[in-house]
């Protein structure tokens, strides 16, 4: 069954062009500071966009974990996601004139830090968390994405 | 007022961290500036002399070809206290025989990239001063690293050391920060290398603007810049990153045995034939 396109969005957002070139991201209730991808060392206090797309993948990666772990009952206490991602050309997405390539995210890689489940729920329960993640759905399409689980005693 | 548009060679995304301090250091000074980053020299040189940039922070090699393309009507703004005097060591191996450049007759010359000043150019320039033409009088082994960046990658350099190193060459060409920076690392063992000979001094980078650019405006931004004090704790990390301790007025005295290189070397009319 798929579900019905109401033509309402799942998820919206507003971005607002700051005078000093930075952005403030509106989003619900929050509001929070993004930089673009290059992310200009005087803008090092602002998440660059490239930070903000492994984040939108840690938040829903993440968050879907608790969820999963609290349904089948697993005493989840910690976790941690570490992500870095890299460019096909990062001079391309710096604009250096005469590169060639794309600025595109080659790879993903990371690792899950995460106490209280042992490690066969544990990658169950990812498994199931990644299956349903959109960002990671949608990323998993344009890039290569390798994580790690890593249970923690 | 529409920013100062300087433009820079990259090779690596961590030197645009370096371009940004020094932007917003001028924006900060009332002096708007933006740089523009090109892939090579050749592409950087042509933005320069077609107006899409105002300033070039050029190679000796590009500064050369801006004077070349102009006629000499390009001046040279400012350049780092660095860039001044530079010389080029020959190297060898300490324990080996050889005691002047006219015993690497017959020998091999480990050299960096085809367009690098100070890896192949200027140490050739210096071999054909003792007598020594390359191909005929001795082989050289050439280490083509990011070729269109006039060796700023030191990889062609460090390529050249580790044949000499190796066995694979019986001398190597390296600028003397290099040098200097390797024995002090350990990238190389001051033990067993010494110093054969060195070209005379020669200067390096500068910031080339053309008579396009106000003098007004030229100035204004070279006033800012001059400014840098590495007394100043703010300043130092940017001008540590840029490897100087004071912008000094352009001066085009040191570049004459380069200018001479590429006309013994016909190096122009050869990159243009490729």
């Amino acid at each position: 069954m798929t579900a019905t396109d109401t033509g309402e969005p799942d998820g919206a957002l507003r971005g607002l062009l700051e005078p000093g070139g930075g952005v403030t991201l509106v989003a619900r209730r929050a509001s929070f500071p993004a930089s673009d991808a290059r992310g200009p060392a005087s803008h090092a206090e602002r998440p660059s966009a490239l930070e903000l797309l492994l984040g939108a993948l840690a938040a829903d990666l993440l968050g879907g974990l608790a969820r999963e772990c609290r349904r089948a009952g697993l005493g989840l206490r910690d976790a941690e996601l570490r992500l870095r991602a890299r460019l096909e050309n990062p001079l391309v997405a710096l604009g250096v004139v005469g590169e060639e390539g794309s600025p595109a995210v080659r790879s993903i890689e990371g690792a899950l830090h995460a106490s209280g489940v042992d490690t066969a729920p544990l990658e169950a329960a990812w498994a199931t968390v990644m299956a349903h993640s959109p960002a990671y759905a949608t990323l998993a399409r344009a890039t290569s994405i390798r994580i790690e689980v890593r249970p923690l005693p | 007022m529409r920013p100062i548009l300087v433009g820079a060679v990259l090779y690596d995304p961590k030197v645009a961290v370096i371009w940004d301090i020094i932007a917003r250091f001028f924006v900060a000074r009332d002096c708007a500036m933006d740089c523009v980053f090109y892939t090579n020299y050749e592409l950087q040189v042509g933005a320069l002399l077609e107006n899409q940039i105002e300033v070039a922070w050029n190679s000796p090699l590009a500064w050369i070809d801006a004077q070349r393309r102009t006629g000499g009507r390009c001046r040279a703004l400012a350049m780092r206290d660095t860039d001044r005097d530079r010389r080029t060591h020959l190297l060898v191996r300490a324990d080996g025989p050889l005691r002047a450049p006219e015993q690497l007759r017959g020998r091999t010359v480990a050299l960096g990239a085809a367009d690098s000043p100070q890896a192949t150019l200027l140490p050739i320039h210096e071999l054909a001063r003792h007598g020594l033409a390359p191909g005929t009088d001795y082989e050289v082994r050439r280490h083509d690293v990011l070729l269109g960046k006039h060796g700023d990658h030191v990889g062609g350099e460090r390529e050249a050391l580790a044949d000499l190193v190796e066995g694979r060459a019986d001398a190597a060409a390296v600028l003397d920060l290099n040098w200097e920076l390797w024995r002090a690392d350990g990238t190389a063992d001051p033990s067993t290398l010494r110093v054969l000979a060195s070209t005379a001094p020669f200067d390096h980078c500068n910031f080339t603007v053309t008579p396009a650019l106000a003098a007004e405006r030229a100035e204004a931004w070279a006033q800012v810049l001059l400014s840098m004090d590495y007394a100043n704790p703010e300043h130092r990390e940017m001008m540590d990153l840029e490897g100087l301790k004071a912008w000094l007025p352009g001066r085009t005295s040191g570049y004459e045995a380069l200018e001479a290189a590429t006309r013994e070397q016909n190096f122009f009319a050869a990159t243009a034939a490729r």
